[in-house]
């Protein structure tokens, strides 16, 4: 382990190397904090930029920015009661109000530390679970492989939006696109309608850009003309006070670790972890009704828990190569366009950028804690001045560079253009988009291994059955998709109880 | 229910996704299986085009019953934005368009330059006063681009009359 952590830090401590990770804690910073953009954006966006580098300092790149990402929507939450991310939305429930007592510069102190420790504290778990999980992982054979991208798809559908059915929708969807082009195994072409641009397949990055980046901008272009109001106009002491830490030890440990598990659990991620860590302090504290009121304790739950989850969410990405949340969906869409297979094979062949993505998050938090505790404050109202009317263009015109870069190819951009108007249309009429974007990413990695499968039993199914770790997983998926309908038919009909009450 | 548009426009789409399903279902047949494959390279797509089409029917049913327990009055989003602000996302989306059909005839910042003055127009003041704003904008973020990612960054992009 720690000669692995050398080998990783040799690579992440050369000057250029943590020049480009502080300038990718710093952009995911910006896009954590105005409101709109999202960490997704950033990596999305910038992910062409890393084409140039070696795939472990690339990876390191995006990592940066995933922790930039998710860290900077507390400014906006606690200045402005705009969560920057939906993994601060909880942050508003307490960092505004104190604000607005005044307490601004207090507020965002120890939220800046509550993060840097549950950051920490999931990056440290992230370290020391990933490689023994891959080495049960290693024991997984096609058949594995193949159930494990049916529950990867089937959790994200039946937690992301609305309803399980509507998603499963998008995740198939996505599965079916993937199939155009050549076929992996035999090389035939399916589905190009005799376009040669689609002869090489949908690029996961151009679909990526226009579901995601394309889609919200024109989301965004809807309330262009929106003002901040911030909550206080001054600035108060930004000292941190370790006796006031001290008293956040437990709130801290319980809300990383909640932030840790929830960020392990695929579909699930900062949104759901800053909830329920925020209730969780809630429920355990000795003054439940000083919360929503300006107290600490919220901001510190809600903060360490989303930052928790970065490491979690690494740990199915790296160890499985199932994605955890939209971030971690990107940065599998990133270890495959820099040509790495994810998946526990990686602990193998590509121990150098595990641990260098390790130490690289490492670097990324400590930037993170420095950069916000010294420039970000400033820099933040400064970039709100921007106006939404020129930030937009510009994204659309980094989108189009993006693309473009990706294979030199001007037909990428007219496949752009029709994901955009997918994405817009799916998303805008109750579709979540996540599951569009995994079953793309999984869709080849199925059939790969679903058609290596039945080459080597000659068409029998039984061995799914028969190999433990497949059917236990086969059990796993049809036991989560039983219980997220289950429990959507209990909260609806609670609902609806409440309703007619 | 038809006039339901709410609930029309979720079966619209719906539809669109069972019409999608059934191309690529049809389309399958027509796809060589390739060499000695038990799982073809035609069978894959062609089981989950059923799936697709079959959850696409289950949505509309799902739809059906949720309009029969009163529970299409919420207006969709997408209705409400093309209400309140559709034109402006119409224009941002066909100026987009008219980027990408530019760019092989005359570059990549140019079309860029052309882009960002229209969108920024058409998303601020609508006067003189905010034409010559966008053109100020637009001149100085292409150029900012332009070093960034043609000096700095050595992305290839294409070349068009003047960078």
């Amino acid at each position: 382990m720690l000669s692995n952590l050398l080998l990783g830090a040799e690579i992440i401590f050369q000057p250029v190397v943590l020049l480009y990770l502080l300038g990718g804690t710093f952009l995911g910073l910006v896009f954590g904090a105005i409101p709109g953009l999202t960490a997704t954006l950033a990596l999305i966006l910038l992910l062409p930029v890393t084409f140039g580098m070696e795939p472990a300092i690339g990876m390191a790149v995006l990592g940066a920015l995933y922790v930039g990402g998710i860290s900077g929507g507390k400014i906006p939450a606690i200045l402005l009661n705009m969560p920057g991310t939906p993994s601060s939305i909880a942050t508003t429930f307490d960092g505004y109000p104190l604000a607005q007592q005044g307490y601004p510069g207090k507020a965002l102190t120890y939220g800046i530390a509550s993060s840097f420790i549950g950051g920490l504290l999931g990056m440290i778990a992230l370290i020391l679970l990933a490689p023994q999980l891959a080495r049960i992982t290693l024991r997984f054979q096609s058949y594995e492989y193949f159930i494990l991208g049916i529950f990867g798809l089937t959790v994200v559908a039946s937690t992301t939006g609305d309803s399980i059915i509507d998603g499963l929708v998008s995740a198939t969807l996505g599965v079916l696109i993937a199939t155009i082009g050549g076929d992996p195994i035999s090389g035939a072409t399916r589905f190009t309608l005799g376009l040669r641009p689609l002869e090489g397949g949908i690029e996961l990055l151009v679909a990526m850009i226009g579901l995601f980046v394309i889609t919200e901008v024109f989301t965004q272009s809807a309330n262009v003309g929106s003002k901040y109001v911030f909550s206080s106009d001054k600035l108060d002491s930004l000292k941190l006070k370790f006796s006031v830490l001290k008293t956040q030890v437990k709130n801290l440990l319980r809300s990383s670790a909640i932030g840790l598990g929830l960020g392990m659990l695929p579909g699930a991620g900062g949104t759901i972890a800053n909830f329920v860590a925020y209730d969780q302090a809630k429920k355990v504290s000795k003054t439940p009704e000083k919360f929503g009121t300006g107290i600490l304790d919220g901001i510190v739950a809600a903060e360490s828990a989303n930052n928790a989850v970065t490491g979690g969410a690494y740990i199915p990405t790296i160890t499985l190569g199932i994605p955890g949340n939209t971030v971690t969906a990107v940065l599998l869409a990133g270890l495959i366009t820099h040509g790495v297979r994810p998946g526990p094979a990686l602990f193998i062949n590509e121990i150098e950028l595990v641990f260098a993505m390790f130490i690289g998050l490492l670097v990324a938090n400590v930037f993170m804690f420095g950069l916000q505790y010294t420039v970000m404050i400033r820099f933040f109202t400064w970039a709100l001045k921007i106006p939404k009317k020129v930030l937009l263009p510009i994204i659309v015109m980094m989108s189009v560079a993006g693309t473009y870069s990706i294979r030199y190819s001007v037909q990428d951009l007219w496949i752009l253009i029709v994901f955009a108007f997918l994405g817009y249309l799916l998303k805008k009429t109750g579709f979540a988009l996540t599951p569009l974007i995994l079953g793309l990413i999984l869709g080849p990695i199925m059939e790969n291994n679903l058609r290596t499968t039945m080459m080597a039993t000659g068409g029998d199914i039984t061995p799914f059955f028969t190999r433990p770790y497949s059917l236990g997983l086969i059990i796993l998926t049809v036991a989560s998709l039983f219980l997220t309908f289950f429990m959507s038919y209990l909260r609806k009909s609670r609902v609806e109880k409440v309703q007619e009450g | 229910m038809l006039k339901n548009k709410n609930f029309l426009v979720k079966n619209l789409v719906n539809i669109s996704i069972i019409l999608i399903g059934v191309f690529f279902l049809v389309s399958s047949f027509s796809v060589s299986p390739g060499f000695q494959q038990v799982v073809g390279a035609d069978q894959y797509p062609r089981w989950f085009a059923i799936i697709l089409i079959a959850l696409a029917i289950a949505s509309i049913i799902k739809d059906i019953f949720n309009y029969k327990r009163g529970k299409f009055t919420e207006e969709l989003p997408i209705i409400k934005e093309m209400r309140q602000v559709g034109p402006r996302i119409l224009t941002l989306f066909g100026l987009l368009i008219l980027n990408v059909f530019l760019i092989p005839y005359i570059g990549y910042f140019e079309a860029g330059f052309v882009f960002l003055a229209l969108a920024i127009f058409a998303l601020g003041e609508r006067n003189i006063k905010g034409f010559l704003a966008a053109l100020g904008y637009s001149a100085l973020i292409t150029l900012a681009i332009y070093i960034v990612f043609s000096q700095i960054m050595n992305i290839y992009l294409p070349p068009g009359i003047i960078l």
